[in-house]
């Protein structure tokens, strides 16, 4: 059986099939965008229920021509670094955790109640409280995005690890009684196929938890508290563009993770049994 | 029987827990001298809790209207979209995709945008917190209806069985702890978004409250009205689980 | 004695085209098998024994397999047979809906080909009977073993009455002890139901233990490379050390040595 070889790496984007879906995202968009703006025109709507693509473009222009410090893609990009840290910490912190449930089941009893309540209370209602406690600052939010997005990954990873085949543990326990050496050669490798497959979810939450977390918080910075304040002002073009930058930057860190998971996946068997 | 002691074990275990923590918050407060403007005591909490519950119930309950109706229309409508487009293959595989595209992008950042098209009322809410729902449902039912091992493929042909009698008795008991599985987690979902659609403006809920007394600093008040969204939380969730365990008393949770 | 073959198969070649190669799987298989026999085929792995399999059960191959020559099951074509409920398979996998209990997997067929309620209920309390399942009935498949699901699965198979069981490697999942004990089993539902039985295997031992007759395939291209009869009572529980069977099991493997060179 002669299995295709896919072009791999940069070449990916020149292939055929590729290019035509690309024209065809293109063309549709177009397509969608104009008749967005004749059926706008049309109908005489407001700016300020639904503004038209001339609308958003003009606020572009304003914004990024008038060279101020800080634009929606600065504040866009900020919010995003601090969805990235909390990403980040959350996967480390949430391994540990993992790990640790696996170990007894009575130590699973004992987190089970604290991990549960990161889930059942809304972030949004914790922000105040936690923010008397750990200040307004960045602190209190990266702890609030780590909370949001925490327990699917304590529980995949858990979960992992307890259904790791009995004989593959059998088998590392006939070469070696050092704990860590097991941890090292059958653990760690087994954990790679949750944590690519969470991977995804926790980007999507990662960056949902930094708006949520920055409306409380006021985080002056943050391209939550951004929508927030044009909402409220009625600037709504304004909103339409932080909306969709902010969409943008979550769909292209949700496809490097994906396009992550699937490189690593096929290149590596790590923890396929 | 082992199974069964093993469980009310660890059921007592995270309860014992639970009241040690609880204990333990509220001693360390008088030994490391806290000030009230940083951390309350617990049992400070339940008696706000217990003064204030008009006014927090209340509040709960606009809030509780938007959760319940908002997850009910979200779920049903990604169930019933899933079961019309299931049937043509190859144009489900290819929509899966987009919808796990779609759902990949921050939906709550909707709020402002429907909140700017059709006010901040509690039709808003309901409709941003159905929408935030309806993608993982309509994910996970239609990458389940579209999948089916080749095996019981095999035999269901041998009894030339239709394309109905596949759904009714095979993709659909496949599918359905998966399905119970999305509606339970859009319970949670639910409770953060309808909150953090609140934050942008509304007519009424706890999410409002919060925000509006926070300005106050009036912690106590902040932690009562967490503590009963926590119960509500709760008991939601475990009855969606109860009707899980109900449902599909073959998977063990 | 109706002169109608059970199956009869001739000059069956099979191709499969795809990457810019073929592959010719099946090469100018003929044999005939006569109705209420127990028949074994075994082969080297690789063998186009799956590919074989599914052309006699009626399921669809990949587009890409080209067949030439004639199935007939029962004198039709065996999709044709299997509309009219002829076939029973059994696969290598139980395969049980584990969201149904013992009868209703039993059942399933039933349900799917409309018998009534109390029609069904007569044949799965009747099969249950058969395969020493009664006290089972309500069990899950995940509280059983793979044996006993193996026998559900079997149940499965003849909740319809089909002429002919075409049994895929049912029991190599199993030690030996539980084969064997599955092999006894599948004898006695075979005597007691008088059903054409094709069985794949792996095992020498299972073929001679079992069968009738004994086809060995060769590699591929496959054809039969010899077919054997063996002449032997039943039940063989009692014979199955004595010099006469070893006979068989050398034969076998002396055919089977070659046919995978």
């Amino acid at each position: 059986m002669i299995i295709q070889k896919d072009l791999s790496g940069l070449f990916f984007w020149f292939k055929k099939s590729n290019l035509v879906k690309i024209f065809k995202t293109i063309l549709f968009l177009t397509i969608l965008l104009l008749t967005w703006e004749l059926i706008i025109t049309k109908f005489n709507i407001p700016k300020r229920i639904i503004p038209k693509p001339t609308d958003l473009f003009n606020f572009l222009q304003q914004e990024f021509l008038n060279s101020k410090s800080t634009t929606v893609l600065t504040k866009s990009i900020f919010s995003f670094k601090d969805a990235l840290i909390g990403f980040f910490l959350s996967l480390l912190v949430g391994t540990g955790i993992g790990i640790t449930l696996s170990k007894s089941k009575t130590v699973d009893a004992i987190l089970f109640p604290f991990l549960f309540l990161t889930q059942i209370v809304p972030v949004p209602a914790l922000a105040p409280v936690l923010a008397a406690i750990l200040g307004y600052g960045q602190t209190t939010k990266i702890f609030l995005i780590v909370l949001f997005t925490i327990f699917p990954i304590a529980v995949i990873i858990k979960n992992a690890i307890l259904n790791i085949p009995e004989n593959y543990t059998l088998l590392l326990h006939t070469y070696t009684r050092k704990r860590f050496a097991i941890f090292k050669h059958l653990i760690l490798p087994s954990l790679v196929p949750p944590l690519l497959s969470i991977m995804k979810i926790v980007a999507t939450s990662s960056i949902v938890a930094t708006i949520i977390t920055e409306l409380p918080l006021s985080v002056k910075n943050g391209i939550g508290k951004d929508i927030y304040n044009s909402f409220n002002n009625q600037l709504i073009p304004r909103v339409w563009v932080s909306v969709i930058i902010i969409s943008i930057i979550s769909l292209l860190f949700f496809n490097c993770i994906s396009f992550f998971e699937k490189y690593i996946t096929t290149k590596y068997k790590y923890g396929q049994y | 029987m082992k199974q069964v002691i093993k469980k009310k074990y660890t059921y007592l275990i995270s309860i014992i827990t639970v009241i040690v923590f609880l204990f333990l918050w509220e001693i360390s407060l008088n030994i490391f001298n806290i000030s009230r403007a940083v951390l309350i005591k617990p049992t400070e909490i339940l008696i706000t809790a217990i003064s204030e519950y008009d006014i927090i119930l209340t509040e709960l309950f606009y809030t509780a209207k938007e959760i319940i109706l908002g997850w009910i229309i979200g779920n049903s409508l990604g169930f019933l979209v899933a079961i019309i487009i299931y049937q043509k293959q190859n144009i489900a595989r290819n929509l899966v995709n987009t919808f796990v595209l779609i759902n990949s992008v921050p939906l709550i950042a909707l709020s402002a945008i429907l909140g700017g098209i059709m006010g901040t009322n509690i039709d808003q809410k309901i409709l941003i917190v159905s929408l935030i729902v309806f993608f993982p449902m309509l994910i996970t039912a239609l990458s389940q209806l579209t999948t089916i091992e080749d095996d019981h493929k095999d035999l269901l042909l041998t009894y030339s069985a239709s394309q109905k009698d596949i759904f009714k008795k095979i993709l659909l008991p496949k599918s359905l702890p998966f399905i119970l599985n999305s509606i339970k987690v859009g319970v949670i979902t639910a409770i953060f978004t309808a909150i953090t659609a609140e934050f942008f403006g509304g007519y009424g809920g706890i999410g409002i409250f919060i925000l509006s007394k926070k300005g106050l600093y009036n912690l106590p008040l902040v932690w009562a009205s967490i503590f009963y969204i926590a119960i509500f939380g709760t008991i939601f969730y475990f009855s969606v689980e109860a009707l899980q365990k109900k449902l599909t008393p073959w998977q063990k949770l | 004695m109706d002169n109608i073959k059970a199956i009869e198969v001739k000059k069956l070649s099979a191709d499969f085209k795809g990457g810019g190669k073929d592959l010719n799987v099946l090469s100018n298989i003929n044999f005939t098998i006569s109705k209420g026999s127990f028949n074994c085929i075994i082969g080297p792995s690789g063998c186009g024994k799956s590919t074989l399999f599914r052309l006699l059960s009626g399921l669809p191959t990949r587009d890409s397999c080209k067949i030439s020559g004639s199935i007939r099951v029962l004198g039709k074509k065996p999709e044709t047979a299997s509309k009219h409920r002829e076939i029973g398979l059994v696969l290598q996998k139980p395969t049980l809906l584990e969201w149904r209990d013992v009868q209703s997997n039993i059942a399933l067929p039933l349900e799917i080909m409309e018998y009534t309620k109390e029609k069904q209920k007569e044949k799965v309390s009747k099969l249950l009977n058969l395969l020493d399942l009664d006290e089972y009935s309500e069990y899950r498949p995940s509280e059983l073993s793979g044996g006993m699901q193996q026998k559900v699965s079997i149940g499965r198979a003849l909740a319809y009455d089909p002429e002919l069981l075409l049994m895929d490697e049912p029991f190599g999942a199993l030690d030996e002890i539980n084969r064997r004990k599955m092999n006894n089993e599948i004898i006695k539902i075979w005597r007691k139901t008088k059903k054409t039985i094709l069985f794949i295997t792996h095992s020498i031992d299972e073929a001679v233990y079992l069968s009738q007759k004994v086809m060995v395939l060769s590699k591929k291209p496959s054809t039969i490379h010899k077919t054997i009869n063996i002449d032997l009572q039943y039940p063989r529980e009692k014979i199955e050390n004595s010099s006469t069977y070893f006979k068989y099991i050398k034969e076998v493997r002396g055919y089977l040595n070659e046919a995978s060179y």
